[in-house]
């Protein structure tokens, strides 16, 4: 039995958190301002949509002067990945057993 | 990095025999989790224990005997279907082959729009682009 927080597949299962995270991973870290300038959102919108990824632990912020810096933190998104995995492996084991218990009824 | 499971499993039993294995709580206790609970109709609740964890709470959404059983289940201990948690959604389609019966098992809904509310379709794929990305830094 494995469990993840689903709050990674929900930040970023919106276009925009996904395109403004992209960003930032092929990046390296940015602005508000800066991610703004790039992707047709507001300063507003992007964040919104920083903070709602900073819940989820895909990225950090940290103030320099008056603006925070966004950095990417990918350990989350690896950690879903591999809960993927995880569960189709899951899955292999439990068909087996329904299999078992199917063809021998007196097990 | 896909978010649908997609498993087939080819059994010599009749299928009216996994079935019962499939959808009998007394068998889903011995090869999903140690305990089982299911209202066997379509909306009926379901719950599944793990020793020293749980209960997951579920609910059946289609029942077609012996052909279909689907469910959506929490990935999450103690919480409620339409909560704040991942939920999936399993279903098993049997069919019978050659004397036995060829079980198909699904498990999708990670990105599922409803529960998410947002458009997901294809972002499974950039994100497997991003892990490989973030993985070679």
């Amino acid at each position: 039995m494995s469990t993840v927080d689903g709050a990674v597949f929900a930040a970023l299962a919106d276009p925009t958190r996904r395109a403004l995270f992209e960003s930032l991973v092929h990046g390296g870290e940015g602005t508000a301002t800066g991610l703004a300038a790039r992707l047709p959102v507001t300063r507003q919108a992007v964040g919104k949509h920083l903070a709602v990824l900073e819940r989820a632990g895909l990225v950090q912020a940290r103030r320099v002067g008056r603006e925070a810096r966004y950095e990417p933190r990918t350990a989350e998104l690896t950690a879903a990945a591999d809960w993927l995995t995880v569960l189709a492996a899951e899955w292999d084991q439990r068909l087996a057993r329904i299999k078992s218990l199917a063809e021998n009824p007196d097990a | 990095m896909n978010d649908v499971i997609e498993q087939e499993v080819r059994i010599e039993a009749p299928i009216e025999r996994v079935w019962q294995v499939i959808t009998d709580p007394a068998y889903v206790a011995r090869w999903f989790g140690n305990s089982a609970e299911i209202d066997l109709r379509p909306g009926g609740p379901l719950r599944f224990g793990w020793d020293g964890h749980g209960p997951f709470h579920g609910v059946v959404e289609r029942v077609d005997p012996p052909r279909e059983f689907a469910y959506r289940w929490v990935h999450a201990a103690g919480v409620p279907v339409g909560g704040q948690s991942v939920e999936t959604q399993v279903s098993f389609s049997l069919s019978e082959v050659d004397g036995g019966t060829l079980v198909r098992l699904v498990e999708s809904g990670l990105a599922d729009e409803q529960h998410y509310k947002g458009n997901t379709e294809g972002w499974t794929a950039e994100l497997a682009e991003l892990v490989a990305f973030a993985s070679a830094q």
